[in-house]
């Protein structure tokens, strides 16, 4: 029974997350074009960040789109521990959406959505994902700034000893630091 | 885009190094998949935290902490007291199993307490279980009598069982000679490496001995060794630690970090 209640919540964990992955790309392409906006186009920037996670530090390179007030920001990471300590690469996807809430000059305060999918490898392949949500905090404008806190559920899986897929869920957190440059 | 290429060339050919094979040492998951560890999906000492480590490929067994209940039964849990980290208060010997039954830790699953009876024996078949009894009440203060935890141990079915191997861990002599008489593998907990070699000559039923990892070195392992003992080592949170640990190449690790000292190990 309660085998069957954790595949319950885990299957609806997943479906979740797709929907989250779906709501970041179609709610961001989906944006209603403001009438007396006079840049009316996409904003290009990429930033590298150093994020500190449950089962690793990141280095995560991210590339930030934004149209008016939204934005999204795809990134792609290692863990630095388990991929060059350890020598077990161990990337990480993160797919994200926030919402310029403050915008100052040099500062922006984003709420911010993120899907993150991550794996390793150990005898069998470890499939991590998670939902979370935070805050995206920029300084500058050029060449800024960025400061990133979010947290939400993680989902662990991976093949057990009887064949099966094992599965556990559990809190996640990042609290990451980094520099980017706004390329137009 | 070379640049990219480039980078992705670099990250892998650090992925790749080959590294020393330790497949001989078992792997034991301290209190499941380790104590008061960040990256544990469960609280350690719960049923779903020792399952949970034991379904994983590469776990060879799990180290468990046991205390005795008011009316006899042994539970599983770590701290003196309970409201440390669970919704109760005093100490596992102060309540009984039913007051116990509906104890549960102050974390995401809020996992209730197990006793020891209720682990699954099946996902225990070919592991090694470790059991560190808590022998003094931490509330009155006393010793518990050695029969009486000897009694228990002997109402639980499974822990007869011959494909499941019981150690029973203490730093109390006396006490794991009368466990072993009862016909139970025992381990000795020491301080340092040095500590055995004071006490060994009258002391010849301990076949194993279990001691933090900082305390003793791979020489003092390997003598022990050719002495016919086992050495298990303990406390190593991080990568570097289970690797410090793996080098030394003791016959178990009892690491607090399951899937990173997998990694190590395979």
């Amino acid at each position: 029974m309660l085998v069957k209640n954790v595949l319950k919540w885990n299957h609806k964990f997943s479906i979740g997350i797709i929907l989250s992955f779906n709501f970041c790309h179609s709610t961001f392409l989906s944006q209603k074009k403001l009438e007396n906006q006079p840049n009316n186009y996409f904003h290009h920037s990429v930033f590298f960040n150093q994020s500190f996670q449950k089962f690793d530090n990141f280095s995560m390179l991210s590339y930030c789109i934004t149209k008016n007030t939204l934005f999204f920001t795809p990134s792609l990471g290692v863990g630095v521990n388990r991929t060059f300590y350890q020598q077990r690469f161990f990337p990480q996807l993160q797919i994200g959406i926030g919402y310029k809430l403050i915008d100052l000059n040099n500062i922006t305060i984003s709420p911010e959505i993120n899907t993150v999918f991550s794996s390793f490898l150990t005898i069998e392949r470890h499939y991590f994902s998670s939902l979370q949500a935070g805050y995206l905090f920029q300084y500058g404008n050029k060449i800024f700034l960025v400061h990133r806190l979010n947290a939400g559920i993680l989902n662990e899986r991976f093949k057990n000893t009887f064949a099966k897929m094992a599965s556990a869920n559990s809190i996640n957190w990042q609290f990451s630091l980094g520099i980017g440059y706004a390329i137009n | 885009m070379r640049l990219i290429n480039s980078i992705i060339g670099l990250v892998i050919l650090f992925s790749c190094t080959k590294k020393d094979n330790y497949s001989s040492i078992k792997l034991i998951g301290h209190a499941g998949m380790g104590l008061a560890m960040p990256n544990s999906m469960y609280h350690d000492n719960s049923k779903e935290a020792i399952e949970y480590a034991l379904k994983m490929k590469g776990c060879d067994g799990v180290e468990v902490d046991v205390q005795f209940s008011k009316d006899g039964d042994l539970w599983l849990y770590h701290d003196p007291n309970l409201n440390s980290e669970t919704n109760s208060s005093g100490c596992i010997s102060e309540l009984n199993s039913l007051e116990l039954s509906s104890v549960k830790y102050k974390s995401f699953h809020n996992e209730k307490l197990v006793k020891l009876k209720d682990l699954d024996s099946n996902l225990l078949s070919g592991k090694t279980l470790y059991l560190d009894v808590r022998k003094v009440d931490f509330c009155t203060n006393t010793e518990i009598s050695t029969q009486e935890l000897v009694d228990a141990l002997n109402g639980i079915s499974f822990l007869r069982n011959s494909e499941i191997n019981v150690v029973v861990v203490s730093n109390n002599l006396p006490f794991l000679n009368l466990v072993n008489i009862a016909g139970y593998r025992v381990a000795l907990e020491i301080n340092d490496g040095f500590d055995f070699f004071s006490i060994q000559p009258s002391n010849l039923f301990i076949k194993e001995l279990i001691v933090k990892n900082k305390n003793i070195t791979s020489e003092q392992i390997l003598t022990y060794q050719s002495a016919g003992i086992s050495v298990t080592i303990f406390e190593m949170r991080s990568a570097s630690g289970i690797r410090k640990a793996l080098k030394k190449n003791p016959d178990s690790i009892i690491t607090d970090d399951l899937r990173e000292a997998i990694i190590e190990i395979y």
